[in-house]
């Protein structure tokens, strides 16, 4: 469950409409064939730099339980963390565990990826989650 | 320091307002008063500073305006700055640097924050900051559950757990070390020791932080005059020499991807800054860390070569180490764990008291040597001082 929505801008638009229609785009540099972080700028040099699809599959990193309040004051709990996906490129997200798992060790774990929306708004993006296999 | 120049840098000056849960001033207002008061302490009249530069925190609010407030009509150098936690360093090395060259002979640098809010807790005042962009890379990560910086450098410890088996009671030993200190400083803010059952069982923040894993908001205001060694001697206070500096930002920010939580920019930093001390680290006699987490602190004694790398846990836990009665004086006002929190002007402002040996009932017997650290993002901006004191 995303934390807040968000809106997409011009930086993040094509990577949130790759989302919005089940893709998890990644930057594939056509020089060298490496993968990219989400994040790296194509337009710096759009000869070089494309989006792609990535697989969706990850392996978890680090993880974490936040602990808050919500807008009620009720105590909140979320998991989160960082995965590395199978083309390599790190990706920081909401993790979701299945039914029955607890949140602890975490790290080494396969996961795969899903999306899902941040808010109840036409605008409001989808982002990606990495559900914990 | 390994140069022939005679204009060698010195703090002359210290101004530190009133802090911790300080209302109604403005974060330009701290910034204005910590100016005043550091050269006051310094002995000098405001229109002898020809330089400043000027930094705030969460507000970003402190601008250049503030030559305006001061009133300083003959300004050789001015300029706003960020470098996140790493800026009190950098500033100082730029001014540093400022009065080396002969640009200037007196420079204020200020830092100063009001993030707190009556009736609002200190973690509203970091949270509703990171959530109110609704667009952009960064939502997307925050709004994927890493909202705070609580919570991205839960992520950093937990990857320094796992490949060093770096324990959270371990973590604990740095933050009960760390309140010894802070009560005997009266500027702290937490001064009733703790136990490590107390760290143990404060609430949780972000896995494995606990409450006391993690570092005070404050309000107020900072400000350090440098000068040239030579002028820092006939004025108020005993001279504190700037001997070394270095910085050290990695790059890939937010995406560093194999070495995060592993090493930070001290690894290169602080030997560099050695380096142009011609200093070795067995002459360090105060270490002054930036420890927005007690994880911070960890890895920056492991960066910084006083145990090995993964080694950090063992250390810090062994008995005898931190702490007032302990072989390394470590962030001996109780850091920004306990003490109060003013980004990187926590460990500078604790680095030259140290040094100047005005630090009353916590004063380190051996004080001449004080390495001071400053670091910003999540891990991705570092600076390193050395500064010393030699009457």
């Amino acid at each position: 469950m995303p934390l807040f929505p968000l809106v997409r801008d011009a930086a993040t638009a094509e990577f949130l409409d790759g989302c919005e229609r089940g893709d998890l785009l990644v930057v594939r540099d056509r020089t060298t064939g490496a993968y990219l972080d989400p994040k790296t700028d194509v337009s710096a040099d759009p000869e070089r730099f494309e989006r792609v699809a990535a697989s969706g599959d990850a392996t978890v990193i680090s993880w974490s339980i936040g602990h808050g309040r919500g807008a009620d004051g009720a105590p909140t709990r979320w998991t989160f963390g960082i995965v590395q996906l199978a083309e390599g490129p790190w990706f920081w997200s909401e993790l979701q565990l299945p039914e029955g798992r607890a949140p602890e060790g975490l790290s080494g774990a396969s996961a795969h990826v899903a999306f899902v929306r941040t808010g109840p708004a036409p605008e409001h993006a989808t982002i990606p989650v990495f559900v914990v296999d | 320091m390994a140069t022939t120049s005679t204009r060698t840098p010195a703090i002359a000056g210290l101004g530190i307002t009133e802090v911790g849960k300080v209302y109604g001033r403005t974060a330009p207002q701290f910034a204005a008063e910590a100016v005043r008061l550091a050269a006051q302490d310094a002995g000098l009249a405001l229109g002898d500073i020809d330089g400043l530069i000027v930094s705030g925190g969460l507000s970003d609010a402190v601008g250049l305006g503030m030559q305006t407030e001061l009133g300083l009509t003959r300004l050789g150098l001015f300029t706003s700055m960020q470098g996140y936690g790493s800026t009190a360093g950098q500033m100082v090395q730029y001014a540093s640097m400022a009065v080396q060259s002969g640009m200037v002979d007196t420079v204020a640098v200020v830092w100063a924050d009001d993030p707190l809010k009556e009736n609002k807790g200190g973690g509203a005042a970091y949270g509703e900051h990171a959530a109110k962009t609704p667009s952009g890379w960064m939502p997307i990560t925050n709004s994927g559950g890493a909202l705070t910086a609580n919570n991205m450098y839960a992520l950093a410890a937990r990857r320094h757990m796992d490949a060093y088996g770096t324990t959270s009671e371990q973590l604990g030993a740095i933050a009960v070390a760390q309140r010894d200190w802070a009560a005997m400083n009266p500027r702290a803010q937490l001064r009733t020791p703790i136990t490590l059952d107390d760290h143990q069982a404060s609430r949780m923040i972000s896995d494995p932080f606990h409450l006391f894993d993690c570092c005070l908001v404050s309000n107020g205001g900072i400000a350090v005059i440098v000068t040239t060694a030579e002028r820092a001697r006939s004025l108020a206070q005993p001279v504190v020499d700037v001997l070394g500096w270095a910085q050290a930002h990695p790059g890939l920010t937010g995406m560093r991807n194999d070495d995060f939580g592993l090493i930070s920019g001290a690894a290169t930093a602080g030997p560099a800054a050695l380096r142009m001390a011609e200093l070795a680290l067995d002459d360090i006699d105060v270490v002054e860390l930036y420890d927005c987490y007690t994880y911070t602190a960890l890895i920056s004694l492991e960066d910084y070569g006083f145990c090995a790398k993964g080694e950090g846990g063992a250390f810090v836990s062994q008995p005898g180490v931190l702490g007032p009665n302990g072989s390394l004086k470590v962030n001996t006002g109780g850091g920004q764990l306990s003490s109060y929190y003013l980004w990187g002007m926590t460990p500078l402002s604790e680095a030259i008291i140290q040094a100047r040996g005005q630090a009353g009932e916590r004063q380190v017997d051996r004080h001449a040597r004080v390495l001071v650290s400053g670091n910003g993002g999540v891990l991705d901006y570092h600076s390193t001082l050395i500064l010393g004191n030699d009457d």
